[in-house]
């Protein structure tokens, strides 16, 4: 008679018998400090093996890790060419031409830097789910960072809110704790603001590699924010996180849902046939973000929080070409 | 399956409350999402924000109305088996006064129509008891449908003899709780009588209710209540008739009366019987007549009573032995029995004479004499009945007035100073009892009568009251005459002796019918008495003579033949018997009780999981 009680009270609230606010919905799950707990010495060994895939050559200057399309004096020996006049002499290899008796100059790569921006989206969306979805965001988020880190890239954490703003830039492993602190840092509330961070990035004038965490939930409006960041120069990848809740909800009962970010309110009743109505929409709606993805070729993974994230970092993320 | 507690099943009305909780609307709960645009337009019935919506489809709901239904039924005491009808338990009166023809064609036949008709009210599933109330209860039919106990019904017939209602509910009582299956609700005992029934004393409360139907409607009656033929002290050849006729009406009668001697009319009065008053006749028998006979020629409601006939003793004389202390007080009442030689004898002379009556006062001797016996005041360990103590200062309390032994006596006045608490041994009976025990017990041992007094009438000071005289006059007559009692009383045993040689017994009862009886053992005991009138034995011995006994059942005394109808016969405490509560059928709610438990773990198990 649990389900009747329930039921009863609720229509004795309704009736005035019963405060309206005396049961007010608990099942938010907000996030915690403990989401650092993943990313444990072991994950983060493994991780040191895996690299940021860039999709295009290095932007962060010279002496990085990364292959660069640039040609530069370094002992990484790409290809042979004809000399041609004006060709450094010293590039010359004299055991072809004693060989050959022609002239080929070696061809050696450059190395570049990466300037990775881990956007992540503090929408008040964000801190919904269990697992949290901004919990999970920064364990991401602190994942691919570490990975850049460790290949002496530049690291930089941009919050997607209006009052979010673009961190310090860090590179190598030592700023890991650093990366840590940034991401602990970040809150959630608002709605998800990204283009007045990209100011703040052209005002540095960085471009790069953006990796944007989201969930992609905002009724309008992602695709041009995608297309901003591409204008200015960085190539995004774009992780979407959900939480179990958002993917699969439970029917049953009336439900007044409150949208955190607009506080748009729909009363709704939670019968199978509306559950399956909203899977649908929500599959839609994600396929519709896939779609504009893969026609820009932007990375694209749908994760939800539920899934381990040892296993999102060191297979899901390489299978989408986000690492390597 | 029946329910015992029915009215349970209206809790299956809170599921129209249960149903409108899940029908109206209830406050939503609220809930934060982070797409409120994927839910928009959804279910427009509910955003429309109706009080009452559609029936779910809910589990809970389900959950919970299967477990009201559950509980619902297991408060209902359900019952299985095939008891769930009623059980009824009719006693039909079989005695006399129920061949009282004050309605047609008689009360019996009233009493078996009523029955009837009750029967046609009996559902399939209801089952009955038929009892006949007779002087000993006759189970006729054990949980029967309507058709057996009718055919049964057809089976009884009335008989002379007084019923004995407490042993017939007794028997019903006994009868219910011996019911494996359970008594169904309504059942009850329903008693079918004119009323004229002694009060069942000493009977505990009933398992049913008790109803009774009354039939009949006056009890315009006149019959013969006593007739004794006595020889005249002093004269043994000279025989007189006494009579008593009653007349139980409430307005005087004048009734025709014919005294006969062996059929032939001795003498036809006419007697004036006062409302319910008596008339006393005495007229002299003739020497040599074998029977006497007095009849009423009136027409009144009950014709076993209007006859009455006995036999004229044997005009023989008898041997009598004496032993005792102090045998004067003994002694002057014996010689003044007609035809009685008497031998005395001190207890330490004691021989066995060969007497017909042995009278043994507070001595017993090591062997029995072969006659019959009068153990007076018997000492401890006598061989014949146990003396489990003493009783001081005690009166008689019942005695049975009827029985041979305590003719024209009235004991009820005794006082004894001091008397023995006997046990009934299982050969005998208790004819006179105290406030602690028996007093008086008679019976048949070894095929002799013995009487025991458990008193000494000399230390009473009894020997002083014509009761003494009287007491012993019936004492010898019944011991002397062992099987040839002047008349008995209906379905009163009588043990007739069967020569060695007969090689055929024959039992003709008044109403023409014929019973063969065992023979070679001497004697033939005969329970069928139930029909007033002229019993005669034939005997055929071994030389082809046939030889013949005759004894008379006659219904003297007034209780059965006062046949004025009770509205109610005098039952135990009304409140005892109406509030017996009705013993139901075992139930099975527990199974019930456990759907219903489980259900609404599954249903808190599903609240739970759903949050």
């Amino acid at each position: 008679m649990s389900v009747l009680a329930r039921r009863l009270s609720s229509v004795a609230r309704r009736s005035g018998l019963i405060s309206r606010g005396a049961n007010r919905s608990q099942d938010q799950c907000r996030s915690h400090a403990g989401w650092r707990s993943p990313l444990d010495d072991a994950l983060l060994r493994r991780l040191e093996r895996l690299a940021v895939s860039p999709r295009r050559e290095a932007a962060g200057g010279l002496g990085g890790e990364h292959r660069s399309r640039g040609r530069a004096p370094s002992t990484d020996f790409v290809d042979y060419r004809g000399y041609l006049p004006g060709d450094d002499f010293r590039q010359i290899d004299w055991n072809v031409y004693s060989r050959l008796d022609q002239l080929y100059v070696k061809q050696t790569e450059a190395r570049e830097r990466l300037t990775l921006h881990l956007m992540l989206d503090c929408s008040a969306s964000m801190d919904l789910g269990d697992p949290n979805k901004l919990d999970y965001a920064r364990q991401l988020a602190a994942a691919v960072g570490y990975v850049s880190l460790v290949r002496y890239d530049r690291v930089q954490v941009v919050s997607s809110t209006r009052n979010g703003g673009v961190g310090r830039p860090l590179r190598g492993k030592h700023r890991f704790a650093e990366l840590l602190a940034a991401l602990a840092a970040l809150n959630a509330s608002g709605k998800a603001f990204l283009e007045p961070r990209l100011a703040d990035l052209r005002r540095g004038g960085a471009a790069g590699q953006a990796v944007v965490i989201s969930d992609m939930l905002q009724p309008e409006g992602y695709d041009r924010e995608l297309e901003t960041l591409a204008a200015a120069g960085l190539r995004p990848s774009v992780i979407q996180v959900l939480s179990p809740q958002e993917i699969d909800p439970e029917s049953g009962g009336d439900l007044e849902l409150e949208d955190v970010e607009t506080r748009e309110r729909v009363e709704i009743g939670l019968s199978p046939q509306a559950v399956s109505v909203y899977r649908g929409r929500l599959e839609e709606w994600c396929r519709a973000i896939e779609r504009y993805c893969a026609g820009r070729g932007i990375p694209y993974l749908r994760l939800s929080t539920s899934e381990p994230l040892e296993r999102v970092v060191l297979v899901t993320m390489r299978q989408a070409g986000i690492l390597n | 399956l029946s329910l015992g507690q029915p009215w349970a099943l209206a809790l299956l009305t809170l599921a129209l409350p249960i149903v409108a909780v899940y029908l109206l609307r209830g406050n939503p709960r609220r809930r934060s999402t982070s797409a409120a645009f994927l839910w928009r337009g959804l279910d427009e019935q509910v955003t429309a924000r109706r009080k009452w919506r559609r029936p779910p489809r809910s589990l809970a709901l389900f959950l919970q109305l299967l477990a009201l239904l559950a509980g619902a039924i297991a408060l209902a005491r359900p019952a299985a088996g095939e008891v769930n009808g009623r059980q009824v338990i009719y006693v039909l009166d079989a005695s006399g006064s129920m061949q009282s023809t004050d309605i047609q064609p008689s009360r019996f036949e009233a009493a078996r129509s009523a029955l009837r008709q009750e029967l046609a009210k009996l559902s399939d599933a209801d089952r009955g008891t038929l009892i006949r109330l007779g002087e000993l209860p006759e189970v006729v039919a054990t949980e029967a449908d309507r058709t057996e106990l009718s055919m049964a019904l057809d089976r009884i017939e009335p008989g002379a003899a007084p019923a004995n209602l407490r042993a017939a509910l007794a028997a019903a009582s006994q009868h219910v709780e011996r019911i494996p299956s359970g008594i169904g609700q309504d059942s009850e005992i329903v008693v079918f009588s004119d009323g004229t029934l002694a009060e069942p004393r000493g009977i505990g409360p009933l398992p049913l209710p008790v109803r009774f139907v009354k039939v009949g409607n006056n009890g315009a009656n006149q019959g013969v209540s006593a007739l004794e033929v006595r020889r005249a002290a002093g004269e043994a050849a000279r025989l007189s008739g006494f009579a008593r006729l009653t007349n139980y009406d409430e307005r005087p009668a004048r009734v025709p009366v014919r005294l006969a001697a062996d059929g032939v009319t001795l003498e036809t009065r006419s007697v004036e019987l006062p409302a319910r008053g008596r008339a006393e006749l005495s007229f002299d028998i003739p020497p040599g007549a074998r029977s006497v006979s007095v009849a009423l020629a009136g027409d009144d409601g009950l014709a076993l009573d209007d006859r009455g006939q006995v036999t004229v003793p044997e005009n023989r004389r008898r041997s009598a032995l004496l032993v005792s202390r102090s045998p004067e007080a003994w002694q002057q009442a014996l010689s003044a029995l007609p035809g009685l030689d008497l031998v005395t004898q001190a207890p330490p002379a004691y021989r066995d004479v060969g007497a017909e009556v042995v009278v043994l006062d507070g001595f017993v001797p090591p062997s029995l004499p072969g006659g019959q016996l009068l153990l007076v005041n018997p000492p401890n360990a006598n061989g014949l009945v146990d003396v489990v103590g003493d009783l001081r200062d005690a009166h008689i309390t019942s005695f049975d007035s009827d029985h041979p032994l305590l003719r024209s006596l009235d004991l009820g006045s005794i006082r004894l100073v001091k008397a023995s608490r006997l046990a009934v041994p299982r050969w005998a009976s208790s004819v006179a009892e105290t406030a602690g025990g028996p007093l008086i017990v008679q019976g048949q041992l070894d095929g002799r009568r013995v009487v025991v007094l458990g008193f000494d009438p000399l230390v009473s000071g009894l020997e002083k009251l014509v009761t003494f005289p009287i007491l012993v006059a019936n004492t010898v007559e019944y011991l002397g005459s062992s099987g040839a009692d002047p008349w008995v009383s209906p379905r009163q045993t009588v043990t007739l002796p069967i020569a060695q040689d007969a090689r055929q017994a024959v039992l003709e009862r008044p109403n023409g019918s014929r019973q063969a009886l065992p023979t070679g053992a001497g004697a033939v005991t005969i329970n069928s008495t139930d029909q007033v009138g002229r019993y005669t034995l034939y005997q055929q011995l071994g030389g082809g003579e046939p030889v013949s006994r005759t004894f008379y059942v006659d219904l003297f005394g007034e209780t059965e033949a006062d046949t004025a109808p009770r509205e109610r016969a005098p039952w135990p405490a009304a409140g005892s018997l109406e509030g017996a509560s009705p013993r139901l059928a075992p139930s099975i709610w527990m199974p019930f009780v456990a759907v219903c438990l489980g259900l609404l773990a599954v249903e808190w198990f599903y609240f739970i999981r759903r949050g």
